[in-house]
Order: C-alpha cells, then sequence, then structure tokens
C-alpha cells in the first residue's frame, strides 16, 4: 500500500469518527453556566495525592487547612492557573461552587481540608519531605539510570535521573536535591551567576526541600522540555515561603486572569534593581510573580508582610536572572 | 464566529485529534473539554476558521500532553488500566481506524497531525517538541506498523 492510499484511508476512517452526542451536549453547554466536572479518570484519582501534589505546588495547604477562605482559593486559582506545565504544577481553579478544579480534577474543598498538610509542624515538614522526594522515587514505572549522593562540593544531596518508558512525554527526568533552592540555581539551563544566597542569609530553609527538576523527551541530547527550581523557607516570626521557579520550553506558561475583587492589593513593584515584579495579596499571604517568555518566578508568601515581600524581591538578584534567561532563549531560538 | 458555531464546525475535528493523543476515550473527552473551555477564555483573535482549527487541534494535544505530565495521571495509571477501549464499542470500527487506535500513541499523534491536520513534520516537531528528525523516524515506524498490520490482516 503506498502512501498516499494509507493517507486516503486513514483520512477516511478517521473521518467516520464523531464524538458522541453526550460529549457534544456538555461541550455546547460549557458556555452557559458552570462548567460540568470532566469524567474521565480523573474523578477516580481524587485522594490524598491531589491535596498532597496541591500542598507542593502551591504550599499553601495549611493556610487552606486554617482558613478554608475564599480568598485562598482565588490565590490557589491565581498561583496555578498561571501554569500549564509539568506534573508538579497542576493548574487549579477555584469553581463558583467552592470546588478546585485541579487540571481537570475536581476536588471539594473539604477534601482538600482533609487532606491538606499543616507543613508548619514537625509531621507537616516531613510530610513535604516526602512528597519532595517522590521527584525522586524509583519504583513502579520508573527506572533509575543514575542515583547519587552529593560529596558537598556542588551544593546538593542527591542527584536522580530516572526514565519513564510507558509515557508519551518527558521520558527524562534529571533533578538536584538541595537543602537550599541557591545551591541549585547554577545548574538551572540558564544559570551561572544568579544569586538567591540572600534569601537562605535572611530565612531557614526546609532542609531536603528544596529542588531543580530538569525534563527531557525521549533522550537527554535533545533539547529540554521544561525545568522547575523550588525552595521552601521559613521567615523567623514564622512566615513561610515559597520560591518556585517555571520553564516550559513551548511557552506554556502564562498568566491568567486575577479575581480582583477577592485581593486586597495588586500591585506592580519596581525592584531595586530595576526589574517588574507583580505582587497580589490578601491577609498575611502574598503571590509575587516575575513573568518573562516561557519563564516564571514565583514568590509565595504566607504570614509574610508585603514589606518583606518587596525586600525579598529587592535582593533575589532579579536584574541577573531575567538577562541570562534572555541570553539563553535569544541562543535557543538562533540554533 | 461565535461559540456555537466553533462547536458545530470543529468538535469531532478536536475529538479525532484527541483521541489520536490520548491512551482512551475517556481521556480523550477530558481533552476535548479542557480544549473548549481554552476557547471560551481565550483573547485570540481568529482570522478565518482555518486559523480557529490549527489553534483548537493545538490546543488539543497541548492538552493530551499535559495530561500525561500530570503527577497523579503518573502515579494512578495504574487504577486505570491503559487497554484502549474502542470509541464506540456498539459499533464496528472500520479496520483501518481499529489498527490506528491500536497503534503506541506516540506514533498514532504524530501520524493524525501528518495525514490528517495536514502539518508539515516541522510543525509537528515545533508543536511536539521533537526533533524534525524524531518526527519522520516516528511517521516511519507509524506507517511501517500500519501498513504491517493491515497485511497481516488482509492475507488472514
Amino acid at each position: 500500500m503506498n502512501d498516499t492510499l494509507l493517507q486516503e484511508q486513514y483520512r477516511a476512517a478517521m473521518d467516520a469518527v464523531h464524538a458522541p452526542a453526550a460529549l457534544e451536549a456538555r461541550i455546547r453547554g460549557l458556555n452557559r453556566g458552570p462548567r460540568r466536572k470532566p469524567t474521565g479518570w480523573a474523578r477516580k484519582a481524587v485522594s490524598g495525592a491531589a491535596a498532597a501534589a496541591l500542598a507542593l505546588t502551591v504550599t499553601n495547604g495549611a493556610a487552606y487547612a486554617a482558613t478554608g477562605s475564599t480568598w485562598v482559593e482565588g490565590l490557589v486559582q491565581t498561583v496555578l492557573t498561571f501554569h500549564s506545565g509539568e506534573a508538579e504544577t497542576q493548574t487549579a481553579i477555584a469553581s463558583e461552587e467552592a470546588n478546585l478544579d485541579l487540571s481537570s480534577q475536581w476536588v471539594t474543598g473539604e477534601e482538600l481540608e482533609d487532606d491538606a498538610i499543616d507543613w508548619s509542624t514537625p509531621e507537616g515538614v516531613a510530610a513535604l519531605q516526602q512528597m519532595v522526594a517522590e521527584r525522586f522515587d524509583c519504583s513502579g514505572a520508573y527506572t533509575c539510570l543514575l542515583d547519587e549522593a552529593g560529596d558537598g562540593s556542588e551544593g546538593w544531596l542527591r542527584q536522580v535521573v530516572r526514565v519513564r518508558s510507558d509515557a508519551l512525554y518527558d521520558h527524562y527526568e534529571q533533578s538536584y536535591l538541595a537543602d537550599d533552592a541557591a545551591d541549585l540555581a547554577s545548574l538551572l539551563p540558564w544559570g551561572g551567576d544568579w544569586d538567591l544566597s540572600w534569601v537562605g542569609e535572611q530565612y531557614d530553609a526546609i532542609p531536603a526541600c528544596s529542588w531543580l527538576g530538569l525534563n527531557y523527551t525521549d533522550s537527554m541530547d535533545e533539547p529540554m522540555t521544561s525545568a522547575y527550581l523550588t525552595g521552601y523557607y521559613v521567615s523567623d516570626g514564622g512566615g513561610l515561603l515559597q520560591l518556585w521557579c517555571a520553564y516550559d520550553a513551548s511557552g506554556d506558561v502564562w498568566a491568567d486572569h486575577v479575581n480582583e475583587a477577592e485581593l486586597d492589593f495588586h500591585e506592580a513593584y519596581t525592584t531595586a534593581d530595576g526589574v517588574t515584579v507583580t505582587f497580589l495579596g490578601r491577609d498575611e499571604r502574598i503571590l509575587g510573580e516575575l513573568s518573562l517568555d516561557g519563564m516564571t518566578l514565583y514568590l509565595l508568601g504566607t504570614d509574610l508582610t508585603r514589606t518583606d515581600m518587596e525586600t525579598l524581591a529587592d535582593h533575589l538578584d532579579l536584574a541577573t536572572l531575567a538577562g541570562e534567561y534572555a541570553d539563553y532563549i535569544a541562543q535557543q531560538a538562533a540554533e | 464566529m461565535d461559540y456555537e458555531e466553533a462547536v458545530r464546525q470543529n468538535l469531532d475535528v478536536v475529538y479525532r485529534a484527541a483521541l489520536a493523543c490520548c491512551k482512551n476515550p475517556a481521556d480523550a473527552e477530558d481533552v476535548v473539554q479542557s480544549t473548549f473551555e481554552k476557547l471560551l477564555r481565550t483573547d485570540t483573535a481568529f482570522t478565518d476558521a482555518d486559523h480557529l482549527r490549527r489553534w483548537l487541534v493545538r490546543v488539543a494535544v497541548n492538552e493530551g500532553r499535559n495530561l500525561w505530565k500530570s503527577f497523579w495521571r503518573r502515579n494512578v495509571t495504574s487504577l486505570e488500566g491503559l487497554t484502549l477501549e474502542p470509541a464506540a464499542p456498539e459499533e464496528r470500527q472500520p479496520a483501518l481506524l481499529e489498527e490506528v487506535l491500536a497503534l503506541p500513541v506516540e506514533y498514532r499523534t504524530v501520524l493524525h497531525l501528518y495525514y490528517y491536520e495536514g502539518y508539515s513534520t516541522r510543525e509537528i516537531a515545533h508543536l511536539l517538541h521533537l526533533t524534525e528528525a524524531n518526527v519522520r523516524t516516528r511517521l516511519k515506524r507509524g506507517r511501517d506498523r500500519l501498513r504491517q498490520q493491515l497485511t497481516k490482516e488482509e492475507l488472514e
């Protein structure tokens, strides 16, 4: 069978496929009132894992559990709808029914509250460490190609390269674990001189909770598809800070809508080194965001003041980050 | 073009693309829903029907891709099983469609974009974050498997 014939037959076969009537009704109904919950596998997956992933991603599981406020849901919405990328960074959208849609997966507020982790406690820290450790787990569908402990000279505690052969994309994951995200910044694809050390000097990094992930499709010789750097810190006053830097080669990192009505403030802050960071906040929870083309840096503070967050942004060496990233993107484009 | 008209013209197109890049119809339906939700939210000014179609297919493929990247999907797929159910069990599918749906999804996606949507290998490479060489390899392997299966079936 020649290629033209195969193509013709393929087209004819596909033309015979039509969306089921129930799906059509659901899609037509999307613009008429609240969205219906997806019906696929996702519902079955609602569990502690979903809540855990949320807590890991947004780090406001404790805040959610403590307050249950609609604003926190709004913040979850804000944080997560910024990003459509990688596994550990799911989208979540607060619904009008106060449910959360986690990457097309619905979780009720009650379910989240039941499973949310208060990571201000030792148990919570241990749980957070456990969640981070999942990135380094080589059981189940993953096979480890490399698992080595750091010797201290590079700043990281552990490096794992694992492969998953039964998924479509991001088969290869290279991950580094550290006590402080500052020790991993130089390993970012555009990294080099970005200096995060001020954070670790002013806040206590939660040990073994900073990680860098580099994801590749099919082969590690091919261009990286996404990268994530995240770190968790506690202030002297008990405030919590998550630093999260996300890069996706597809450019799929975007800012979505912000529910202004639920925010105390929403400002564009210019740092001492001339970079503009958007801050959203209410009560003691503040989200800072620096969006570049295909990369976003998030700073999420719980029980930290606006001044704390602005000071943090001033000292994060963001001009260097923006400059290095711009150079990297230009180089990628040239290639 | 209003939403209703966009759905009328493109629902099947998006569903077919979703089937091509998902492991089962239930996932495909979720991908279709996510895709049209994004259409409702987008500010994109579509220049014509073809622009809209290509945008929707692109979003559907990305949604399918993101489905596989999800943290809990990676961890709960064993709960769901990965056996591909026929899109419409009550109807006998054409032999070629059955063979297509039985192909590994990495070949199926590429074949669909190339054969059905008319994307070039370069466009597919960009969309799927693969090299062009990799796309060509997948295309060739997909075609070969399809031919092989069809020939085997004819012989039987």
